[in-house]
């Protein structure tokens, strides 16, 4: 299945990362694509800037934000939105992608990723602001499941079910990062199969994976590791629904060299065409 | 309140409130700002109740990645002024910093902005003044780092301007470029972080002129002599040439050497142009 809104499957890519980039630049092509940040790259008219404009020149690359903070109750911060749509202008972005969440109110920003209540009345203030966000960046917006630590007793609905109601109803896609599925069913006591199979497929444009820490009583979702055995096996899961899908190694702290970044990548293409093997081999026997 | 939790508004203050607070979720629950839309005794009318964890331990979980994410954002932006302090007091700095100056912006790069004023009157009252000239010097560096990218003055261009303007010359600074005025230690100490040894304590007094420009998008600081320092000062802040040369020193240098000064600072990318930068506060 492909996508509905008609999108590339770019391939297997690496999160850009400061730390890599003279390596990016002495042996570009190393990843299929790259996802950088997108604050990282607004306010600065340096390095940061001239290293992503130079990449993205041989590899193409989506920009995944931290600050669009699509589920607070402030006004929506429109020069931000025209910053990220000129940014994703001149690097000739693929897609534009945020978090379903909130990151701060009054004006103050908290940078984390803050969970929200999904109940009738935040799906219609998110879907709402989604429609501004994706006239004003011309393009539609493509939202992540983030990692959560506790439950509100406001939540009438499940994560997978709130997502696919705001998808119909903002037309954004969805970017699913299979690790914060594993950590927040875990944190939460839920059923992550069950959220991989209710999420609709025909929505899913990118697919994040990466590494967590066990603290005992909750998994943190520290991008600091490689992926888990538990992880793997949900993102063969979510392919068999979604077939071939964009999908991006994040790894943010402790972070090794590119090589061990992009082996994982190289591990994820496996894993999806190994998935994708078992699915299709069952139904030509299921044909015969 | 309404049966299930609060408002959609309301509880993104309330949670706001509870996780920033400087003294932890505890202290959070019971601030003012927090109790104003939910008591504490309320709490499991919010946040459910399941699992391994209470409530308090699940919000105490945001409430202590606040700190972490905000020291280790200014770690990065202030490493000379973090290795000044130590650990423990560059941690009780930001804390208080972050309390009275949160971020507003989009980016985590704009949260040090108001640090180096902040550490001037922060902490003991000794080593205020070398603690502030340590965070100055970083935090320009890193806005000669974000700096755009523009046309510079060349010069054999500048030497053109000079000879047509003579002493009215007056040119506007590059973006990449800065010059501070801060006591030596502050820069020994940069050097010390630098080369990872321990910064010896200085003993000289007075204040140097250093400049920060950028190279293939490397900064690079230059400590100055004093009279050409002074005289780059005043070029920068926008005076003409004569006035900047006689605030630069009481027996004016020769013109060969304020041209040969001139073309070196040039080559480091210190101007733009020749002419006079639009104020800015007239565009509003
Ligand atoms: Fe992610």
């Amino acid at each position: 299945m492909r996508n509905r809104f008609g999108l590339p499957m770019l391939g297997y890519g690496v999160g850009l990362r400061t730390v890599h980039f003279s390596d990016h630049l002495g042996r570009p092509g190393g990843a299929d694509f790259l996802e950088a940040i997108t604050e990282n790259f607004l306010d600065t008219g340096g390095r940061p800037l001239h290293v992503l404009e130079r990449l993205a020149e041989l590899t193409p690359v989506v920009l995944h934000g931290v600050s669009m903070n699509v589920g607070s109750v402030d006004p929506l911060d429109l020069a931000y939105l025209r910053e990220v749509r000129a940014l994703a202008r001149r690097v000739d972005a693929r897609w534009v992608t945020d978090h379903l969440c909130w990151t701060g109110v009054a004006g103050r920003n908290t940078h984390d990723l803050l969970p929200l209540p999904r109940n009738e009345e935040t799906l219609a203030h998110v879907a709402a602001r989604l429609r501004v966000i994706q006239d004003v960046l011309e393009r539609p917006v493509h939202l992540e499941n983030p990692s959560t630590y506790l439950e509100l007793a406001a939540s009438t609905m499940g994560e997978a079910e709130f997502l696919g109601r705001l998808a119909d109803l903002s037309g954004c896609g969805l970017l699913v990062d299979v690790n914060n599925v594993f950590v927040s069913s875990f944190n939460h006591g839920r059923d992550a199969e069950a959220w991989i199979d209710a999420i609709p497929a025909d929505r899913v444009v990118q697919v994040h994976l990466a590494g967590h820490t066990n603290l005992g009583t909750h998994l943190l979702d520290t991008h600091s590791d490689h992926v888990r055995d538990e992880v793997w096996a949900l993102f063969a899961r979510l392919v068999r629904r979604t077939g071939p899908v964009t999908t991006l190694v994040e790894w943010d702290e402790e972070i090794p060299p590119l090589d061990v970044v992009l082996a994982e990548a190289r591990k994820a293409r496996a894993v999806a065409e190994a998935a994708l093997g078992d699915r299709d081999g069952r139904r030509e026997r299921e044909a015969a | 309140m309404t049966a299930a939790g609060l408002p959609l508004a309301e509880f993104q203050e309330w949670m706001q409130a509870v996780i920033v607070h400087p003294g932890g979720v505890d202290a959070g629950l019971r601030s003012r700002a927090a109790r104003r839309r939910l008591p504490p005794s309320r709490l499991g009318a919010v946040v459910r109740a399941y699992g391994a964890l209470c409530p308090v331990e699940r919000l105490g979980i945001y409430a202590s990645m606040y700190p972490l994410r905000t020291v280790e954002a200014l770690r990065s932006d202030y490493p000379a002024l973090a290795t000044l302090l130590g650990e423990r007091r560059f941690g009780a700095l930001v804390r208080e910093y972050v309390a009275a100056h949160p971020s507003t912006s989009f980016t985590l790069a704009r949260l040090g902005d108001r640090l180096p004023s902040f550490a001037a009157t922060w902490g003991p009252e000794r080593g205020r003044g070398l603690r502030a000239d340590v965070a100055r010097l970083e935090r320009a560096a890193a806005a000669v780092f974000d700096a755009a990218d523009v046309a510079l003055l060349d010069a054999p261009a500048l030497a053109a301007a000079l000879a047509s303007e003579g002493e009215s010359l007056r040119l506007v600074t590059a973006p990449a470029f800065a010059i501070l005025a801060v006591r030596p230690g502050a820069v020994a100490v940069l050097d010390a972080v630098l080369e990872d040894a321990s910064a010896p304590t200085s003993a000289e007094r007075g204040l140097v002129h250093v400049a920060l420009y950028r190279r293939d998008f490397t900064v690079l600081r230059r400590t100055l002599d004093p009279v050409p320092g002074r005289l780059l000062a005043a070029l920068v802040s926008g005076l003409p040439l004569a006035e900047a040369l006689s605030r630069a020193a009481r027996r004016r240098p020769g013109a060969r050497i304020v041209s040969g000064w001139l073309a070196e600072w040039s080559a480091l990318g210190a101007f733009a142009r020749a002419g006079v930068a639009p104020d800015p506060s007239a565009a509003r």
